[in-house]
């Protein structure tokens, strides 16, 4: 709200060059009414500025005419954001019955775990080439914040974990941004490629996922408009239902990570991970 | 062992509260990002992130507000860059936009035909000297004119000092005045806007007041 001015300052009156420099302020309803009054008694005064100030009030008054047509928005948005709820619904219902079975039957959820990133195996087979679809399959495991098999802050207890199990080494960057904190880890996969799941925190309410596969063949590819240079290496950064995800490779190991950080923060911890 | 019907109740009082203002955020979205696919993007998006973030709305301010400061931060960190990438708008799809959302009554034609037609090629060049905007003036521009927000609801959505909505508000109409200054001239509005003041950002409104305040005491 504009300041009433002290009655001291109410009999000092505009000048030409005040008006020209507030009189959008004064028409767009800024003023307070002493200023309103003050500047009006200007105007009935002065020929030149109430001829100004009359243009200026029928310029305003076009350019909101003409700028505010009716725009309605499309069916089809309304109709995605209904699906998009859903989907933030369910995925809310799903991590609650995680945390819940998870405390009652910490054995029995593992198992789920384990059966439900099984049975992916059978539902989707599609082209690897694509670096998109890597990215929505990321978002994909991202959202359904599965339990994490080991909870430690320490890569030296995580990495036997996927040594044994996948056939390549995993070198996970550590971030220098010093928010990013690793969380734990789980053995994972996106699409039929076993990966290695990093959780690391950035922060109050902010998770990152990175998942870790081998491209021995160096099948995935990376192009388009979303592609950037970072580090001197391509990278698909894109966003994929509000989230933001960044897919490089480095080698033969591709890495795809998925957050709700906005875009420059994701290029940041791209480039300080893709490490020298 | 955990309550479902918690996010059913969120989800309810998020939809009557956010959804009524679909519309102004896709007008706004066409606006700032100039063509209809990466609108739907940007609003979708918008949705997705304001019911993530549901929890920190303040219940009993300004929904529309912070709805408006989720999106403007969403185009800003995310849609800017690829936007920019595509800037030439396709004809074809800009007057898909014009015809779908311009199609008054057949009766204003009939009324005068005229000056339909002036309104209309008016209607069009606001839209597209508003887009041809510098984005930190279409910003202001879109939520003053477009949505009729106050400067300080503006400051907020925007996260800067009144005083800068202030001028970029000034020099951004100043700008689409000298843009449209041929139809301002046909309806009787001078151009002034080619002044030599053009470029001058207003002075400070608080800057000002404090002067006048002080030079009385």
């Amino acid at each position: 709200m504009a300041p009433v001015l002290p009655p001291a300052a109410s009999d000092r009156p505009f000048e030409c060059a005040d008006v020209e420099s507030f009189s959008y302020a004064y028409l767009d309803g800024e003023f307070a009414a002493a200023e309103r009054e003050l500047l009006e008694q200007h105007l009935s005064e002065c020929a030149g500025c109430a001829r100004k100030m009359q243009e200026a009030a029928a310029f305003r008054s076009l350019l909101r005419l003409h700028a505010r047509a009716a725009v309605s928005a499309p069916t089809s948005l309304r109709t995605r954001i209904t699906e998009g709820l859903d989907l933030e619904v369910r995925e809310d219902r799903r991590r609650a019955m995680w945390n819940g079975a998870r405390h009652a039957f910490p054995a029995i959820a593992a198992g789920l775990a384990a059966a439900a990133s099984l049975a992916f195996l059978f539902v989707r087979v599609a082209p690897f080439s694509s670096a998109q679809w890597v990215a929505d399959d990321a978002v994909r495991m991202h959202t359904r914040a599965l339990p994490l098999e080991v909870s430690t802050g320490d890569f030296s207890h995580l990495l036997p974990l996927f040594e044994h199990q996948l056939g390549f080494a995993v070198r996970p960057p550590s971030f220098p941004q010093r928010r990013v904190a690793l969380v734990g880890g789980r053995l994972s996969h996106l699409g039929p490629r076993d990966a290695a799941y990093l959780e690391y925190g950035a922060g109050p309410g902010h998770r990152v996922s990175l998942f870790i596969m081998a491209d021995p063949e160096r099948e995935l590819r990376f192009f388009g408009s979303q592609t950037e240079r970072i580090a001197n290496r391509p990278v698909l950064l894109t966003n994929v239902r509000g989230y933001s995800v960044a897919v490089w490779r480095r080698n033969e190991i591709v890495y795809s990570m998925v957050s709700d950080l906005n875009d420059s923060e994701m290029q940041q911890l791209v480039a300080a991970g893709d490490g020298p | 062992m955990f309550d479902l019907r918690q996010s059913d109740d969120t989800r309810r009082e998020f939809e009557e509260l956010a959804l009524a203002h679909v519309d102004p955020l896709f007008s706004a979205a066409l606006r700032l990002t100039r063509n209809e696919r990466d609108a739907e993007d940007l609003v979708q998006d918008t949705f997705m992130r304001a019911y993530r973030f549901f929890d920190k709305f303040e219940r009993g301010t300004n929904i529309k507000a912070w709805l408006f400061k989720i999106l403007t931060n969403t185009f800003i960190n995310r849609y800017r860059r690829r936007v920019k990438e595509r800037s030439v708008v396709e004809g074809n799809e800009r007057e898909a936009v014009h015809d779908r959302f311009m199609s008054r009554d057949a009766t204003d034609y009939a009324a005068n035909p005229e000056q339909y037609l002036f309104d209309r090629l008016l209607s069009d060049e606001v839209l597209r000297s508003i887009d041809a905007l510098p984005v930190d003036f279409r910003l202001v521009v879109i939520l003053a004119d477009l949505q009729e927000f106050s400067y300080k609801e503006i400051a907020e959505v925007l996260d800067c000092p009144v005083g800068t909505v202030m001028s970029r508000l000034y020099r951004g109409r100043k700008l689409l005045q000298k843009s449209l200054s041929t139809y301002a001239h046909e309806m009787g509005i001078g151009a002034e806007g080619a002044g030599p003041h053009d470029e001058q950002p207003p002075a400070d409104l608080e800057a000002f007041r404090r002067r006048r305040n002080a030079g009385n005491h």
